[in-house]
């Protein structure tokens, strides 16, 4: 079956690859770091990106055709793609479900065991696996532009307790050791942007994906940079650095009116739907790579993949300080490791089509 | 046991009792759906008796998280 996605739903799918995860501890590292200077890293991680993609994607993108589509014959470098991308995906979804159960677990649902939240969430995203990446997108559409219109509003709800002083002294060229560090941790979490690449293919009409790709790299980062400002001027870096869940605490913030004051659930339950949104996508993608490697495709085996992922993120974590361990320090290197590589292959199968195409 | 153990293998029983049910599938698919549900019923085995598979996350402490750490300077 021939699967169509719009730049919009692309657009917006890499916006949730870098937010929506991100803003879960990202921050707490990264003003332990940087302290109130921050906000600049985002700025940098984007300048980074956009050299990757005009690198990777030309103006009218035309040799994506049928790239990673299964049952097709495809070389050694497409499946050695895929293998690495099977690992990262793997454990990215590993990283993201037990941050997100561990988060509801923490706020929402404290006396509820924590395997009875994982297969409560694997059996959601597998519903929504199931019905197709057409689906998860429209899914994700819906949400992704009310979580967009919340955060773009936060600087305006929290306006009474911005402390402009908490953003002072402004960085100057001693910054730059802190704010490369700062880079150093948080671009492998920017950097999963390169998990939409398997399905680009799909993208119709394909000529201007590079556009779409470039727009929802834009937009994920400008949404986080928004959340991690208003976070430093809201909160303050002492406070910042001590919290697990950083911005769950500057959403606790809004108080609109005397009887508008739990605004954070509201948030919360928006944000929630996009992280599973994150989740079926992450699934969808280890079930493509599946059957490209095994040549066919059938939806039977999402659920058991499903199951086995969502225990192993029990099993493979024993508390939340080895998660955030692994999250903080082991994804920054790890995560990284693996996008310089998914990135180089994918510049190499590109060029490897178009001289195959040529001939 | 968990309920959610119990969630997990009553949900394999019936995916596969569908599954066998569902007689276009081919063999090939059938080994995978097997090899897979075995696996998930191994792994709610584990989740049940307190199992720990840490030793993957420690190992990638240890060795990229210790580089990370290192380059950071914490």
């Amino acid at each position: 079956m021939k699967r169509k996605i719009s730049q919009l739903q692309l657009t917006f799918l890499i916006a949730n690859l870098i937010l929506s995860s991100s803003v879960i501890s990202l921050p707490q590292v990264l003003v332990q770091l940087g302290e109130q200077n921050v906000w600049l890293v985002p700025i940098v991680d984007f300048v980074i990106l956009l050299l990757i993609i005009l690198i990777l994607f030309r103006k009218k993108e035309a040799s994506i055709e049928n790239l990673f589509s299964i049952g097709r014959k495809h070389n050694i470098l497409e499946k050695f793609f895929i293998g690495i991308f099977i690992v990262m995906v793997v454990f990215a979804l590993l990283r993201d479900l037990r941050a997100t159960v561990d988060f509801i677990a923490a706020v929402l649902l404290p006396s509820t065991p924590l395997d009875v939240l994982v297969v409560l969430a694997v059996l959601a995203v597998v519903y929504v696996t199931m019905s197709g990446l057409e689906v998860v997108l429209r899914v994700n559409n819906i949400y992704f532009v009310f979580l967009a219109l919340i955060v773009l509003a936060l600087p305006l709800l929290l306006i009474n307790e911005i402390n402009l002083q908490n953003l002072q002294p402004l960085p100057g060229l001693h910054n730059v050791v802190d704010i490369s560090r700062g880079v150093f941790i948080s671009f492998p979490w920017m950097g999963e942007i390169v998990f939409s690449f398997v399905i680009l293919s799909y993208v119709n009409p394909s000529k201007d994906v590079r556009k779409a790709i470039l727009a929802g790299t834009g937009l994920g980062i400008l949404l986080f940079f928004i959340t991690l400002t208003t976070a430093i001027a809201v909160v303050g870096t002492k406070l910042i650095s001590e919290e697990v869940y950083p911005i769950f605490v500057l959403i606790q913030q809004i108080n609109l009116t005397d009887f508008l004051d739990r605004l954070d659930l509201v948030i919360v339950i928006i944000w929630v739907p996009i992280m599973f949104t994150k989740f079926a996508f992450l699934l969808y993608c280890i079930h493509h790579s599946f059957s490209f490697l095994r040549k066919d495709e059938t939806v039977h085996l999402i659920l058991p993949i499903s199951f086995v992922i969502g225990l192993i993120s029990i099993l493979i974590f024993n508390n939340n300080m080895d998660l955030l361990s692994f999250s903080m320090f082991s994804w920054a290197s790890f995560g990284l490791l693996l996008e310089i590589l998914l990135f180089l292959l994918f510049f190499i199968v590109k060029k490897t089509r178009k001289s195959q195409e040529k001939k | 046991m968990d309920i959610g153990i119990i969630i997990v293998c009553v949900t394999i029983a019936v995916y596969i009792l569908i599954v066998l049910r569902q007689k276009q599938n081919q063999k090939k698919d059938r080994k995978w759906v097997y090899i897979l549900a075995g696996l998930a019923v191994a792994m709610s085995i584990l989740v049940s008796f307190n199992a720990s598979l840490n030793f993957i996350i420690e190992l990638l402490n240890n060795t990229f998280g210790r580089f990370s750490r290192m380059v950071v300077n914490i």
